[in-house]
């Protein structure tokens, strides 16, 4: 009743919601079991950094960044539209 | 559109479909945010054998999962200076008696209950640091810190990051069967035909506004519309100066609590952070023309603000027999404390109910037509993805069921939705799990509008309070419609019921007969 093969490409967005540093992950999967609306599925090279599978439904709840043990290896990039302005007083 | 195949990937986890698992318990939690960890050990608690069904990671999930700065109407905290009574009488007349009684009397009496609680699994909700110590905010005996109103002191300041992973580890510790990356689709059982709607399923709709903010004691941009805020001599763009704030606030806000609030700790606090802001010496834009973060357009507020929702009983029960509801289904929900509060609470109802009702027995014949139902995009070859679908209802929704209303846009509205239900409805296309689980999500959107235009219909006068407009029907709040409108799914079609605005009765009252056990627990 179902299709046999089954597989997964990478959505294409308009925006990069992280970025996740090849020279610094480890592969745990820590972010892809902590995100809510699964944007990630695990790469299956084992200790490589998890694939960007589905970034349009990114929520920027920051929950893959801090569930990261490695600082630095996940980024969540803050949208450019998103951009403000301060200044100094 | 070509397919570059060199980018696809074998699906990486096992494929599941058309495999069947049957597990049983007392009581099913469908939902892992803060209402459902919190009905899960309520009931569990109670002796109740909980299985919770989570379709994303009940650690980090929910509305709140991640984080929460503060915690709304907790009444009875040793600081507060006004009583739950007096809190959600407030609370009902400030939204014109449109609100949920029974679920915000329960917030604001069991808030509380449910914060200590929280802290006994590991949770952090005061200051123990002392790292405020001295401000006006913070409680010097008990260490609490306050938000909004320093007088009354009902609102905390909590460290709401902790709280997902204290909650989660007491699921375990209970032994809550926790069933993560699973989505709930149907209640298939003999009683019911479906859940999604069910016959017998009754739905508010309710709307709410903020009106002229009443609660603020100065007007400002916060508040005015910007040709007053011009007259005043505000210039645009405005600007927030934190540094002009009191130390203590500026580090509460600008620190503890976008830090705490899930959805701004890494993409505002830590990205400003790292971008060079510093809250002592820079100024922030603020963009249009004002603060006016919590405003909605009128046709919003049907569905955020104070939305509309299940209909419940003081058992927290909806319509369906044994069927219980707490958190943001309910009509008229809000904050993570309701969620925490009313979850306890429908856990504890459900276990007792749980514990004299006859098992539910799945009907196989509904669960043969539920199994096609849901595989039914993975059979579509060429058809639309899910994304075009949504924006296509949500566009409905918008010309038909906008801030202006009339029961022939509204019918139009029907016709449409129907088109899309029966037509491309059947043509989303799902190549994995991932997708098909979006596909159902996107159905489930249509079912839900059509519960909104059908409950727009039934509603025939405007009102001010649920930023309600019928242009053929223009009366402002007659009377005769003071009281809420219920749809209901039946086998013969959609019904329209009504309940009395005040249909909780005397609020004490109630609750201390339905609720003597936990009294004498909490007292003993």
């Amino acid at each position: 009743m179902t299709r046999r093969k089954v597989y997964a490409e990478p959505e294409a967005a308009v925006f990069n919601p992280v970025t996740i540093r090849e020279d610094l992950c480890q592969g745990c999967n820590q972010c892809v079991a902590v995100c809510q609306v699964d944007l990630f599925v695990p790469n299956q090279k084992e200790g490589k950094p998890p694939i960007v599978m589905y970034p349009g439904e990114c929520w920027f709840d920051g929950s893959c960044v801090e569930a990261c043990p490695i600082p630095g290896a996940i980024t969540l990039n803050s949208l450019l539209i998103n951009r403000v302005y301060w200044k100094r007083k | 559109m070509p397919v570059i195949r060199s980018h696809r990937v074998a699906w990486p986890y096992p494929i599941e479909w058309n495999k069947t698992e049957r597990l049983s318990a007392d009581v099913l939690v469908l939902g892992g945010g803060a209402a459902g960890c919190f009905a899960a050990i309520s009931a569990a608690k109670k002796g109740a054998r909980v299985i919770l069904v989570e379709k994303a990671a009940t650690i980090s999930s929910g509305a709140g999962g991640s984080g929460c700065d503060h915690w709304e109407s907790a009444a009875t905290n040793p600081c507060s200076r006004v009583s739950p009574d007096e809190l959600v009488d407030a609370m009902i007349r400030s939204h014109d008696g449109y609100n949920n009684g029974i679920s915000h009397y329960i917030e604001c009496r069991e808030g509380w209950d449910r914060l200590s609680e929280l802290e006994q699994m590991g949770a952090k909700i005061r200051d123990s640091e002392g790292e405020f110590k001295g401000a006006e905010f913070r409680d010097e005996e008990t260490k609490l810190l306050f938000a909004y109103d320093y007088v009354n002191r009902f609102t905390l300041r909590v460290w709401g990051t902790t709280f997902k992973q204290a909650l989660y580890r007491e699921c375990k510790r209970l032994g809550v069967q926790i069933v993560d990356r699973t989505m709930a689709n149907g209640l298939l059982t003999s009683v019911s035909d479906r859940y999604r709607p069910a016959p017998g399923q009754k739905f508010f709709l309710k709307g709410g506004g903020e009106p002229d903010f009443p609660f603020y004691q100065f007007q400002g941009p916060e508040t005015l519309p910007v040709d007053e805020l011009l007259k005043l001599g505000y210039k645009l763009p405005l600007f927030a100066d934190l540094s002009r704030m009191p130390e203590h606030e500026r580090r509460v806000i600008w620190g503890m609590m976008v830090g705490q609030e899930g959805k701004s700790k890494v993409p505002i606090l830590e990205a400003y952070r790292a971008a060079g802001f510093d809250p002592e010496h820079h100024v922030l834009q603020s963009y249009g023309d004002g603060w006016k973060s919590g405003s909605f357009l009128p046709q919003e507020r049907q569905l955020f603000g104070l939305p509309g929702g299940v209909v419940n009983d003081w058992h927290l029960m909806t319509n369906l027999e044994g069927l219980f509801a707490a958190g943001d289904v309910l009509f008229a929900s809000n904050c993570f404390g309701h969620a925490a509060a009313t979850g306890h609470y429908a856990g504890r109802h459900a276990a007792q109910y749980a514990a004299k009702a006859a098992p539910a027995v799945p009907d196989e014949a509904q669960v043969e037509m539920e199994r096609r139902r849901i595989y039914q995009p993975l059979q579509v070859a060429h058809g639309i993805c899910w994304q075009e679908l949504n924006a296509a209802s949500a566009r409905l929704m918008q010309h038909y069921c906008g801030g202006f209303k009339s029961g022939e846009l509204l019918r139009t509205g029907q016709e449409m939705l129907q088109e899309l239900q029966s037509g491309e409805g059947r043509k989303l296309c799902a190549r994995n799990p991932h997708e098909l689980v979006r596909s159902l999500e996107v159905l489930n959107v249509l079912t839900n509008a059509e519960i909104v235009l059908h409950a727009c219909l039934a509603r025939l006068a405007s009102s001010r309070e649920l930023q309600f407009t019928r242009l053929d029907y223009p009366a402002l709040d007659p009377p005769e419609w003071r009281k809420l409108v219920t749809v209901t799914k039946t086998d013969e079609g959609v019904k329209e019921g009504f309940m009395p605005i005040d249909y909780y009765g005397p609020l004490a009252e109630n609750y201390e007969r339905n609720n003597r056990a936990y009294l004498d627990e909490r007292r003993s």
